[in-house]
């Protein structure tokens, strides 16, 4: 009995939990000290070093997304409108969840294995011994970067899925360079950007606190570092397509 | 200095301090020794604030620690130095930068001084030459005089130190009992607490024992009354003998 009440109420007892550490994390965001060397060097992590697959996964998703709708379009001779279709997919849906898929990949896995490791060799502990918070100094400057960064990745992805969509639609099916971005413009407004950066801004907080929670809460020895960064990336991953459903029914429903 | 008063410390149904009462001296090396699983660490971590007790208390320089919060807590921590078990130094910082950490952290010293201070630290236990190493190049026994130094270097009242010769050879054995009284001795009113199963290092070295045994202090005293105890659990642990009233599961 007490077995099944527990499983019954766990998902309760830990979601209740997240939202405690969640708010812990936000109280935390301004307090002093401030680590900027640390939010910076996760910066550099985050963004630098995720960049150049950003622009590559970007490229090759809007090329795909161009072939595949150009195709399409061309049997109702309606070509001119694939920078407009592609553009509205990439502001609204594609862009910040690639992205978020692919940061959550990358630099989720890589928080949550670093931290564990940390947590294995006692280094967390080494921290308390010494009066130090491990949430204010491992998980409050990656929640900032992660914040700052994540959104910027999203609009470079944008912009080069836009322009593998270009390319195909300008090389492949013959639409003229002036009125492929004419339809981008017709149907791509700024808010449906702001609309992506934003789900990405959700996405970014997701990623960080889900991912660095898994770090600090691994069990012991390489196989606990192991299932807590499989663990932290499912979950990620879920919670981005739950939130992504979440956000656009706000969206389709009340804002529009 | 330090006080355990009646602590009782349970992880689900297994009760790893069961009333544990013990007093550590100010300035004093003290042994806590003990067979595996006995609430050795368990204890450290409990003068730390890092677990808290089910019941009882603990005075540390006359605060009760067990009514702190997380934020109290945290200051009272400062006054700690920890040397861990397998060193725990940060390995994404080179060795310098680990002995500056608790000083950028704990104290409003300036860059000039830390690094003054840290430079004085890696010379006392030998290692001034390795600064700007990062710990994956240093030998088991670098580590642990790192890890020593860095506990060392906010100047803390109480060091702790956790199994600190456990899984060393010998002479690296020898070398940090050595540098164990050695630092003792040159950071005058430091209290020493000294976590080990090393029977032979605590005679060598304590000014007191505490043997702890079903979560409870057995036998208690210095390194001569230790060797003329007739309890036989102490007699047993001594002798390392499997056969003898200890329980060993």
């Amino acid at each position: 009995m007490e077995t099944i009440l527990r499983s019954l109420f766990s998902p309760v007892e830990n979601l209740g939990s997240f939202l405690f550490y969640l708010r812990y994390i936000f109280t935390h965001l301004w307090k002093r000290p401030f680590r900027h060397k640390l939010v910076l060097q996760q910066i550099e992590f985050i963004g630098n070093q995720s960049v150049m697959i950003i622009i590559l996964t970007g490229f090759f998703t809007g090329a795909v997304f161009g072939l595949q709708i150009g195709g399409v379009f061309t049997i109702f001779q309606a070509e001119s409108m694939m920078g407009g279709a592609t553009g509205l997919a990439l502001a609204m849906e594609l862009g910040p969840l690639v992205t978020g898929f692919l940061l959550a990949g990358r630099v989720g896995s890589a928080m949550t294995a670093e931290i564990a490791t940390m947590v294995v060799g006692e280094q967390v502990d080494a921290l308390e011994s010494m009066g130090v918070d491990p949430v204010h100094y491992l998980i409050v400057p990656r929640v900032i970067a992660s914040i700052i960064v994540m959104p910027l990745l999203c609009g470079i992805f944008m912009i080069m899925g836009t322009y593998g969509a270009f390319i195909i639609g300008v090389v492949l099916f013959d639409v003229d360079q002036g009125i492929f971005f004419e339809k981008l413009l017709f149907l791509v407004h700024p808010p449906d950007v702001m609309t992506g950066l934003r789900k990405m801004l959700v996405f970014s907080v997701i990623i960080s606190t889900v991912c660095c929670r898994h770090g600090l809460h691994a069990g012991g020895g390489a196989k606990g570092v192991g299932d807590s960064t499989t663990n932290a990336v499912v979950k990620s991953l879920l919670a981005i397509l739950a939130f992504d459903f979440i956000i656009s029914f706000i969206e389709v429903r009340w804002l529009r | 200095m330090i006080y355990f008063k009646n602590v009782t410390k349970s992880f689900g149904s297994q009760k790893v301090l069961n009333r544990l009462n013990l007093h550590i001296a100010r300035g004093k090396i003290t042994f806590i020794v003990g067979k595996s699983g006995e609430g050795k660490s368990v204890t450290i971590k409990h003068m730390l604030g890092l677990l808290h007790p089910d019941e009882g208390q603990i005075i540390v320089d006359g605060h009760d620690i067990t009514k702190f919060n997380e934020e109290e807590m945290r200051v009272q921590r400062r006054q700690f130095g920890m040397l861990f078990q397998h060193a725990a130094l940060f390995d994404s910082l080179t060795v310098l930068e680990n002995v500056l950490f608790p000083l950028v952290e704990q104290t409003s010293m300036n860059a000039q001084l830390a690094k003054r201070r840290a430079d004085e630290v890696l010379k006392q236990v030998g290692l001034a030459q390795v600064e700007n190493k990062y710990p994956e190049a240093l030998s088991t026994g670098e580590k642990k005089r790192v890890g020593l130094a860095r506990a060392l270097a906010a100047k803390p009242k109480i060091l702790l130190y956790d199994e600190p010769t456990t899984g060393m050879d010998p002479l690296v054995s020898e070398m940090i009992d050595q540098l164990l009284v050695k630092v003792n001795h040159e950071e005058k009113d430091m209290t020493s607490v000294v976590i080990s199963h090393d029977l032979k290092a605590a005679l060598a070295t304590a000014d007191h024992i505490i043997m702890l045994y079903k979560g409870q202090v057995i036998e208690e005293g210095s390194s001569e009354a230790f060797r003329k105890s007739t309890n036989a659990i102490v007699r047993q642990f001594f002798s390392g003998k499997v056969n003898g009233p200890m329980e060993l599961v």
